[in-house]
């Protein structure tokens, strides 16, 4: 069971996470080389997070320092920090992804508008790419497609999504 | 995207674990002077990352459903403080869940809640997830929600039926990965020692976490078979599973257990048949094996239910047992017991129940039996009669069953059922 101050730091820990989540899970995508990777990443990230949250620093900044040094261990365990980008970029991109202001509810809500207004076989494709489990040679080979193509068309659908996410928001800040 | 498509092609690649050293390099410098494509390149991030945790599995059909689970999302984080546990909260976004079922746990049948982690101290829960599985838990237990498609039992059991709406579904321990073909199976792990799988229909692919790896399941279960994987050893077959209700789902461990175990002679290293223990289930309709669960015990027609044999513990077999010339199965019993062999009466009696067992002149009807297998002499659906024997043993002990085939038996014949009711 969780005492009261326990509670009172969960809480205040889960408003501010939840708030930069999706910033978050953006810039620790941009570091590491693959979804999984992504992923496993942002868990870990949100362990160390929970394990250390006191509330003396700036939650966003402090959370992105974190991510970052979560990604590069991660890579580096794996071997695979080869394909890394340096230092310098990596503080560019950390820079650029804390800039943007919006709150992970807005870019989510936007995203999720973006993909209802897909023409239907274009949001069912990245509905099935993206459910758990999926693997991509054996959805083309259903779909009659090679792989490549495959990922020509999510390569393009995710750059219409994300064209289609950056107005929204613009326009929602234009109106604000 | 304001990038040339040279650039985002090497986004893509880069992103995809597909780009080559050098190729990564040149996208790396092309973002040291290009605020452009960092814009660009972090907004394909961020929409990436972003379908990956909103896309849930697609609900089959069953549409207006959906917008159900969607509109309880904005709750979610007020949710999980209210109702379920936040050991591993970050695991994932709150998944949405609709209780179907609850014993002695402070949720009602029909709430609907977001949870990343359920702990329970006891009692039962049973939910359905947005992508159709339905899960039981047993407390103690705690099982984190990663997805509707994904949970990680961090301890005690679950058991999920996955229907036809979601296949592909994944239980997670500290040990092991089970993946669902279609099915209902149960998992039961304790504290980062072992876990036990077990299933009841279709099959599931169970990933030691060594060989999640190669991808390559260490063993495919089906139907009937039962087997505990340790983090060393290679998966060895689960002789005995409790049951519950339908033999259907997995039940707690009790003190109180007339038997406490129940094991064979089989030594085939590919056999996995479990015996399931269903404490006091003996009943109309109560199952009669661990596979093909179509086949229930019933009464004599125009009979009811013989009183001496109702809320007897049944010991499930499997079918394929009738055809063991040599098999033994050995219970073990707790307390003095009233053990109860239940005959096909078409076959001779074995000589090992002549000697130790006694006619009880009672008789049950397991069925229907389909077109498969059909034994001699049985209509398509038909039942099958058993006479029921007994034999009291006064003390704790080993009780030993034989094959249900005389010497001079014939193939076609049901297998024996077995039950065990404390002797008064």
């Amino acid at each position: 069971m969780m005492t009261a101050a326990e509670n009172d730091r969960h809480d205040r820990f889960l408003r501010l996470y939840v708030e930069h989540e999706e910033a978050l899970r953006g810039f620790v995508r941009s570091l590491v080389p693959t979804l999984e990777d992504a992923r496993e990443v942002m868990q870990q990230t949100a362990a160390v997070l929970w394990r250390k949250f006191d509330d003396s620093a700036d939650f966003r900044p402090w959370a992105f320092g974190v991510a970052k040094f979560e990604a590069l261990a991660f890579l580096r365990d794996r071997a695979r920090d080869r394909h890394v980008f340096g230092d310098e970029v990596m503080a560019l991109l950390e820079a650029e992804a804390m800039e943007a202001a919006r709150s992970s509810e807005q870019e989510e809500r936007a995203l999720e508008q973006c993909l209802q207004k897909l023409p239907v076989a274009q949001r069912e494709l990245v509905e099935t790419a993206y459910a758990p489990g999926v693997r991509m040679d054996e959805l083309a080979r259903s779909a009659g497609r090679t792989p490549m193509a495959l990922y020509k068309s999510l390569h393009r659908i995710r750059m219409t999504l994300a064209d289609c996410v950056q107005l929204t928001l613009n326009q929602k800040e234009e109106r604000a | 995207m304001k990038s040339s498509d040279t650039q985002m092609e090497l986004v893509r690649r880069y992103l995809g674990g597909e780009a080559t050293l050098e190729e990564a390099r040149k996208l790396e410098s092309m973002l040291a002077v290009d605020a452009q494509l960092r814009r660009d390149y972090l907004a394909y991030a961020r929409v990436e990352a972003g379908l990956s945790s909103k896309v849930r599995p697609k609900l089959v059909k069953a549409a207006p459903r959906r917008s159900v689970w969607l509109s309880w999302r904005p709750l979610a984080a007020a949710a999980v403080v209210i109702g379920c546990g936040m050991a591993a909260w970050w695991q994932s976004t709150a998944v949405a869940i609709e209780v179907l079922a609850a014993k002695e746990v402070n949720f009602r049948s029909g709430d609907r809640l977001s949870c990343r982690t359920i702990e329970l101290e006891g009692g039962e829960l049973t939910f359905r997830l947005s992508s159709g599985a339905v899960v039981d838990l047993a407390g103690p237990a705690s099982l984190a929600l990663l997805s509707p498609m994904h949970v990680r039992l961090a301890g005690g059991q679950v058991t999920v039926d996955v229907g036809d709406q979601a296949k592909g579904f994944v239980v997670d321990t500290t040990t092991a990965r089970v993946v669902d073909l279609g099915t209902r199976f149960g998992v039961s792990t304790g504290v980062a020692t072992s876990t036990d799988v077990a299933v009841f229909g279709g099959s599931v692919e169970v990933y030691t976490l060594g060989a999640l790896a190669d991808r390559k399941p260490d063993v495919k279960l089906v139907e009937g078979e039962a087997v505990r994987l340790d983090k060393s050893h290679a998966p060895t077959r689960l002789k005995m599973i409790r049951v519950g209700e339908g033999g259907q789902k997995l039940a707690a461990h009790s003190h109180a257990d007339v038997v406490s175990g129940v094991t064979d002679n089989v030594i085939e290293d590919s056999f996995r048949g479990f015996y399931g223990l269903m404490r006091g289930g003996l009943a109309e309709g109560s199952p009669v094996y661990t596979s093909g669960h179509t086949r229930t015990w019933h009464s004599m027609p125009g009979e009811t239910f013989p009183v001496e044999l109702l809320g007897a513990d049944v010991i499930c077999t499997f079918s394929q047992d009738r055809r063991q010339p040599d098999l033994e199965i050995s219970l073990m019993v707790e307390r003095a017991s009233d053990v109860f062999v239940m005959l096909d009466t078409r076959a001779a009696i074995p000589e090992w129940v002549q000697r130790e067992f006694s006619d009880t002149g009672l008789h049950l009807r397991s069925g229907p039996w389909g077109v498969l297998p059909t034994p001699t002499g049985v209509e398509e659906n038909g039942y099958v009669t058993h006479a029921v024997w007994k034999k009291t043993v006064m003390q704790p002990g080993v009780v030993t069953l034989g094959s249900p085939e005389s010497a001079s038996g014939r193939m076609w014949t049901a297998m024996y059922g077995i039950a065990v009711k404390e002797h008064r």
